[in-house]
């Protein structure tokens, strides 16, 4: 229970009935860090997150945020910590502004900065304009929006967000991570921990990934040494023109290339090395002599490891 | 401590605020008050279509006006006090809400105050109302109805504990409204009628009858009765404060345990 991890959870277990949502899971979430909670349906990703943000109790183990045990004080376990759990609703019955003057009143912040960190919020939300409006006309992404404005009011320490994009079309995803974007570049003192089904949003959004099937923790790390663990990455090479046979054999005799093969107008090479070694092969590519444009590694780095991890422990 | 229990109602002051809020901007407010309207306009403008005219008499006036006072409060615990706390989980706003640094208690006692509040503050419109109406009409206002209106804040508190019980177990707050209107209207005197029949010797004697004081419904009766009659207030209070207070309080265990 450091500063180190803002977020700590100890052998957590939540049972329903037979069900075991939770099994003794152990996870410390590093200060600052933006971490991916991923897992398939029924990990335990949402209960643990309900868990953290006093929505469930847990059947036994601890969990805590800024040290303090969120089962035996929830309210000064969650001060300073900003939440968006599922797809909330919002009273219908009031504006955004209405709804930020609200949690702002609970949290216990001044008129004086509910509104000034209101406006500064929805401008980032980019929500503004309807600020005034009543919630009850507002589409799913919207909502989304709103819901994480209202998570950092009081600028929190600590966010918590179950799968933030989850039923928004494209437009709305990409609108709701541009905004997680921001968030990350420009927050320094701010430690996020985000479930989702999304690889590519955990690899777009995180720096570390917890990867849980079955309500127990399979990895923990930094997202580039949790591809290392399992060796294997997938790099996609442009070239000028067509790729021929020539240049996929020569890029097969290279280190660590497992296979190399074409991909429509690409060629696709299954890397098995570390991201220093991969900086080499980079550097070997460009020496080659082919007229490659374009290197660059596929998601499913991090789907490999997922599968495989995922794989392993039914 | 002391810091924190303020901090603590502060937070229930808020969660009321917005609660009543919420009533003052639904439909169920306006539904409330058209009805209080209606009653008041009917018992007083009916008579005198029909060619007659209310008694002048301060007593009989109020009588005829508090007899209603039991189905308004009725009525209001069932549109705002059964759904205040259901509400949140079907609408998903528990979400917002309860992941917020606030204890479950101070939520349950805002929610609690903002239907109060309204239940009596329509009862205290619906008494100013009466006391005006016999001011004009009989040029006066008999003492039994502040002993009335006393009552039916009373039965305020009784009916309110039970539409909070309901609310805080049910899952849709549509159920819970209808839940609490039938268990007040029909379940409550349904029960006390078969007790009082079962327990009284000779049905056809009527003072023989089984005194069932201790039923809410059956202590809400003084409501009226306290204006012609000698009333003890401080049974029929205890009574119906206690129909208030024990429901209120399993309703706050109960919620307090509820997982999202």
């Amino acid at each position: 229970m450091t500063g180190e991890y803002p977020i700590e959870i100890t052998g957590l277990r939540k049972e329903y009935g037979q069900f075991v949502a939770v099994d003794n899971l152990d996870l410390s979430i590093k200060k600052n860090s933006f971490t991916g909670l991923l897992g398939p349906n029924g990990a335990g990703k949402s209960t643990t997150l309900k868990i953290l943000t006093s929505l469930i109790n847990a059947t036994s183990g601890s969990a805590y945020l800024n040290g303090v045990d969120i089962a035996k004080n929830p309210k000064g376990a969650l001060m300073g910590v900003g939440t968006v759990v599922e797809t909330p609703e919002f009273y219908l019955y009031l504006t955004p502004r209405e709804t930020f003057r609200y949690i702002g009143e609970i949290i216990g912040m001044s008129t004086e900065a509910i509104v000034s960190e209101t406006n500064e919020i929805l401008e980032k939300v980019k929500m503004t304009e309807w600020a005034d409006k009543k919630m009850g006309t507002f589409s799913k992404g919207m909502r989304q929006r709103i819901a994480l404005g209202q998570a950092l009011l009081n600028d929190p320490s600590v966010v918590i967000l179950d799968e933030p994009t989850s039923g928004l079309d494209p437009r709305g995803m990409a609108e709701v991570r541009d905004i997680l974007k921001n968030l990350r570049n420009e927050t320094k003192d701010l430690t996020v921990l985000m479930s989702s089904h999304m690889l590519h949003e955990v690899s777009d959004l995180c720096d570390r990934v917890a990867i849980v099937n079955h309500g127990k923790l399979l990895i923990h790390d930094d997202i580039g040494k949790v591809i290392d663990k399992s060796g294997v990455r997938t790099i996609f090479i442009k070239i000028l023109g067509e790729p021929d046979k020539e240049d996929i054999t020569k890029i097969s005799g290279l280190p660590n290339v497992a296979n190399a093969e074409r991909y429509g107008n690409d060629i696709e090479v299954r890397f098995n090395g570390d991201v220093a070694e991969q900086a080499d092969f980079f550097r070997a590519v460009d020496g080659l002599g082919i007229k490659a444009y374009s290197l660059s590694e596929g998601d499913n780095g991090l789907e490999t490891t997922y599968l495989d991890l995922i794989k392993e422990s039914r | 401590m002391k810091e924190g229990i303020a901090d603590d109602l502060r937070q229930s002051y808020v969660v009321m605020k917005n609660e009543m809020t919420k009533f003052f901007r639904g439909k169920r407010m306006l539904l409330f008050l058209a009805l209080i309207v209606t009653v008041l306009l009917l018992i007083t403008v009916l008579p005198y279509a029909l060619g007659s005219s209310l008694s002048k008499d301060p007593k009989e006036i109020i009588v005829t006006y508090v007899s209603f006072v039991s189905l308004i409060v009725l009525l209001a615990a069932t549109l705002f006090a059964s759904v205040t706390i259901v509400s949140e989980y079907e609408e998903r706003t528990a979400l917002i809400l309860f992941t917020r640094p606030i204890k479950k208690s101070s939520i349950f006692l805002g929610k609690f105050l903002a239907s109060l509040v309204i239940g009596v503050a329509f009862v205290g419109l619906y008494y100013l109302s009466v006391a005006l109406i016999s001011l004009i009409v009989a040029g006066g206002v008999d003492v039994g109805l502040a002993k009335s209106l006393l009552l039916a804040l009373m039965y305020v508190i009784g009916t309110f504990g039970v539409a909070m019980l309901i609310s805080s177990v049910m899952k849709k707050a549509s159920t819970s409204t209808i839940i609490v209107f039938v268990i007040l209207l029909m379940i409550l005197p349904i029960i006390s009628a078969i007790v009082i029949v079962s327990q009284t010797p000779d049905i056809t004697n009527l003072d023989s009858y089984y005194d069932a004081w201790w039923m809410l419904d059956q202590a809400a009766n003084a409501i009226t009765s306290v204006v012609s009659t000698t009333v003890d207030i401080a049974r029929e209070s205890l009574v119906m404060v206690t129909w208030g207070l024990v429901p209120t309080l399993i309703a706050f265990i109960l919620f307090k345990r509820r997982e999202f």
